[in-house]
């Protein structure tokens, strides 16, 4: 205990009388790496959010009932109405709406001159009513109207696959229009000309990438009734979706019941690159503050090698000295840490809520978990003990003469 | 007192120097001695090794029947800290300390109490007549007013021997006078042991004893 007061007492002589200026640039210095640090932790995690929000929004909503796989693979649910009835009886089920998907290959004559432009996609037939309130897409109709009733002869097309606003992808009708026609040919080769009802963004690839009809339309088209290929099932709450799901289990023990981060897909492998993008920054970082550190104290050792060696001529512990450096690294890593802090949650959240970053997923938004928070500041802690101790250590073992008269 | 056996020093570097050869003598309680020499004579290394700054090739040190040549590493900072004074060459104060802090800076590391130690610091300070000078910081203080004030902190673990390397080898004669004056006054009224690495002849007028050096042995004891 004496040791460390004697080394505060040291670290906190240096502090307060040594440059003030040098100290405020390596605190702003060290404050930019931290801001760094949590930045790209934030980003990442505010992606892999975005992500999760729009497969569980718009994708697949928190559960997914689909067709018996064992001991016979069936293409349907039947009773699909009643199934879902039932499973909105469940306690923390907000609804549950149905849905076929059909793939099919979509001709759109845009100059009307026999010149078609094809896209293959996938057809989601929905209850236009309960899919209200499973995705965004009836709020996120950017032209024309959401689909209605039991209307057959409309459908709505994705952002991506009409090729709105410049979005031209592989699968892109390049600017098929509200109103116009659409010829669709199932794969069941069945073909059906379309009006285009509307047009949504939802800004998730996949659900932007596809066409909507009803589920009316869909069993015309597959000479079914009641059926279903997938039951989506809208939860209260994230996380208590497990209870719900044996509950379902119990409803319909032959159906294939999943949580919607089963359906992360393609969307897992940007969650994995953000992860290593998210370590790589981490590794930077450190290095960064530790070298920073190193070399201060480093100069710092050197420039008040005789005052070390004056310290440790009175009788002075090595350690102590060690100590005191050690204090002083962790004073400019805590104050980079509290600046750094300050400006994260003053400045760059707030603005980064006001203007979030556009990515094909939606809008990002920096999202600061604790763990990252309590990571980044570990981070920044280590690299400034390992920083701070090395070059102090050595300073410190040096022999007292040659310190004090610099042989 | 200080008992001195058949110290030896050698320094190794390319070409190894024989800084001491087999030094012998002693030192009473109460003394003020000078180690005398010529530039190269071996009287810094001889202060070194009774120090306790460096270790000796060869020899025994005792210091009042402690043989400190034996004591580990840990036991020689704290004799170091708790029983000797160092007076540097060059005033070698910490610069970011004020005079006071300097001053009690040992004691406040032996683990005394503050009340005790900053006490303490402000006497020696009046002692060293720098009563108005304990919150200026080094660079405020003159050569000679920062020499005294590494003799007040020198003396503030009420050393049983304070040592002195050339102290007023960068003072004016002037400040030479107040600082050899001052270390007679410690000599004379508190009977405190000193011994005084010096070159300049004129010294020899406040020491009881002068040890020669030359060529790393002694030449003279007188």
């Amino acid at each position: 205990m004496q040791n460390l007061k004697v080394a505060f007492f040291l670290a906190y002589k240096s502090i307060t009388r040594g440059g003030k200026l040098s100290t405020a640039l390596i605190i702003f210095i060290l404050s930019i790496t931290f801001v760094n640090l949590i930045f790209i932790t934030a980003i990442g995690d505010g992606v892999v959010f975005a992500i999760n929000r729009q497969i569980a929004v718009n994708g697949v909503s928190n559960i997914v009932l689909e067709p018996q796989e064992e001991p016979v693979r069936k293409n349907y649910i039947i009773h699909a109405e009643e199934l879902e009835r039932s499973i909105e009886q469940i306690g923390g089920v907000v609804a549950a709406a149905r849905r076929y998907k059909l793939a099919a290959t979509l001709s759109y004559d845009k100059n009307k001159d026999g010149k078609f432009k094809y896209a293959a996609t996938e057809v989601i037939a929905v209850e236009p009513e309960r899919e209200r309130k499973m995705s965004e897409v009836a709020q996120k109709i950017i032209s024309g109207r959401y689909l209605e009733g039991l209307g057959s002869g409309e459908i709505i097309l994705g952002a991506d696959l009409a090729g709105e606003s410049g979005n031209l992808t592989l699968t892109s009708l390049e600017g098929a229009k509200v109103g116009e026609k659409l010829r669709v040919t199932f794969n069941n080769n069945i073909t059906r000309i379309y009006t285009i009802k509307g047009v949504f963004q939802v800004k998730f690839g996949p659900v932007d990438r596809a066409a909507f009809i009803t589920t009316r339309e869909a069993e015309s088209l597959l000479s079914v009734y009641d059926n279903a290929s997938q039951i989506l099932v809208k939860t209260e709450d994230f996380g208590g979706e497990d209870n719900i799901i044996a509950q379902i289990e119990k409803l319909a023990p032959d159906l294939k019941v999943r949580k919607w981060n089963d359906y992360v897909g393609d969307a897992g492998g940007l969650i994995e690159s953000f992860k290593q993008v998210q370590f790589i920054v981490n590794v930077v970082g450190s290095v960064v503050v530790a070298a920073s550190l190193f070399i201060i104290v480093y100069i710092d050792a050197a420039r008040k090698r005789r005052q070390i060696g004056i310290l440790r001529a009175i009788g002075i512990r090595h350690t102590i000295i060690v100590y005191s450096y050690l204090l002083q690294s962790l004073f400019y890593a805590i104050a980079a840490m509290g600046l750094g802090l300050l400006f994260i949650f003053y400045v760059l959240e707030p603005y980064i809520a006001a203007h979030p970053l556009p990515t094909t997923t939606g809008a990002v938004r920096m999202a600061i978990s604790q763990i990252g928070l309590i990571h980044s500041i570990l981070i920044l802690l280590g690299a400034a003990f390992i920083g701070g101790i090395i070059p102090a250590w050595k300073a410190a073992r040096e022999n007292i003469i040659d310190a004090i008269w610099g042989a | 007192m200080i008992l001195v056996k058949n110290l030896k020093k050698i320094y190794p570097t390319e070409i190894p120097i024989m800084a001491l050869k087999g030094v012998s003598f002693g030192v009473k309680t109460g003394e003020f001695v000078a180690i005398m020499g010529r530039s190269g004579s071996g009287k810094s290394t001889v202060l070194h090794q009774l120090g306790l700054l460096d270790m000796p090739t060869a020899g025994e040190i005792l210091i009042d029947g402690v043989d400190v040549v034996a004591l580990s590493g840990k036991e020689r900072r704290m004799f170091r800290l708790k029983q000797l004074g160092y007076v540097f060459q060059e005033y070698a104060l910490l610069y970011e300390f004020t005079a006071l802090e300097n001053v009690y800076f040992p004691a406040f590391a032996a683990g005394e109490k503050y009340k005790v130690f900053k006490s303490r610091a402000e006497e020696l300070l009046k002692l060293v007549n720098l009563p108005d000078r304990m919150h200026h910081y080094p660079k405020e203080l003159s050569g000679g007013e920062q020499q005294r004030v590494a003799i007040a902190r020198a003396l503030v673990n009420q050393p049983k021997i304070l040592f002195a390397d050339e102290p007023c080898a960068h003072l004016d004669s002037a400040s030479s006078k107040i600082i050899l004056e001052l270390f007679l006054k410690l000599n004379k009224e508190l009977g405190q042991t000193i011994v005084l690495v010096t070159h300049e002849e004129e010294d020899r007028k406040y020491v009881s004893r002068v040890i020669l050096l030359k060529d790393g042995l002694i030449d003279k004891n007188e």
